[in-house]
């Protein structure tokens, strides 16, 4: 019975040469986990900055409406359609039940995210490459991001932020070149249907 | 502690005492976890550093039509 106290004289009894070698393993193998643990947060590519701010959520409300005017290219559905120059900061803001603004980026140039909610917890996802961070209210979580691949990619909301969290989804496109964002900043700016 | 004393009451390692108890373990098996982990949350909430004001200057400016 594992509640009772072990038979008298365990505690002088040697261990079993097997149980040291299975404990042998396991410290090995923790070991192992441990080196791997710390090379990949210096040589994984996926690795966050771990770089975060306080800030008052209508000061990055503030941010965010200064910001996104600057570099509009648009609107898609009613949300602003934002092409930041490579390396300058991007100000996504999360809101029951929007991402703010559209993204248009360039492949492999940076940009410094800033994340941030204004209302509750928020969780951003962004699919199919299955990226995923916690967004707070009152914390900016930076981000320095390089897509790698062209496309069209989805945000969504991973954590239950009430009755519209289902609909809470944003984009991001990823452009080639120059020439390609020229398209889409044509797209964008026609009326849409 | 005479040798008379020693033969009636051994004296029991203080390692071994811990590892008898099943209840202290369990107590210390949670409680060790949680105090360590919530202080290492309050530690990391305390060190979160304000926004910079340089960059917040910057992108009001930048708002405004200044470079």
């Amino acid at each position: 019975m594992s509640l009772q106290p072990p038979a008298e004289g365990w505690y002088e009894t040697p261990v079993a040469r097997d149980e040291r070698s299975w404990v042998a393993v396991a410290t090995v193998v923790c070991l192992c986990l441990y080196v791997w643990m710390i090379g990949w947060h210096i040589y994984g590519r996926q690795n966050p900055s771990s770089i975060s701010y306080r800030i008052e959520p209508a000061e990055y409300m503030q941010l965010h409406t200064a910001w996104v005017p600057r570099y509009q290219i648009g609107e898609e559905n009613g949300v602003p359609v934002v092409a930041p120059p490579p390396g300058s900061d991007v100000f996504l803001l999360g809101q029951m039940w929007r991402w703010a603004p559209v993204l248009v980026l360039q492949k492999g140039q940076e940009y410094t995210f800033h994340l941030a909610s204004v209302d509750l917890l928020h969780g951003f996802s962004l699919q199919p490459v299955n990226m995923n961070f916690m967004v707070y209210p009152g914390y900016d979580y930076v981000l320095r991001f390089r897509p790698t691949e062209t496309g069209e990619f989805t945000v969504m909301c991973n954590e239950f932020c009430g009755i519209g969290h289902h609909m809470m989804t944003g984009k991001i496109y990823v452009v080639e070149n120059a020439a390609e964002l020229e398209q889409l900043r044509q797209r964008f700016q026609a009326p849409q249907q | 502690m005479s040798a008379t004393q020693e033969q009636e009451f051994p004296k029991i390692p203080l390692f071994r005492l811990l590892l008898d108890d099943v209840l202290l373990l369990l107590f210390l098996g949670v409680a060790i976890y949680a105090v360590s982990y919530l202080l290492w949350g309050v530690m990391e909430i305390a060190s979160v550093a304000p926004f910079p004001e340089e960059l917040k200057a910057q992108i009001v400016q930048q708002a405004g039509g200044g470079q």
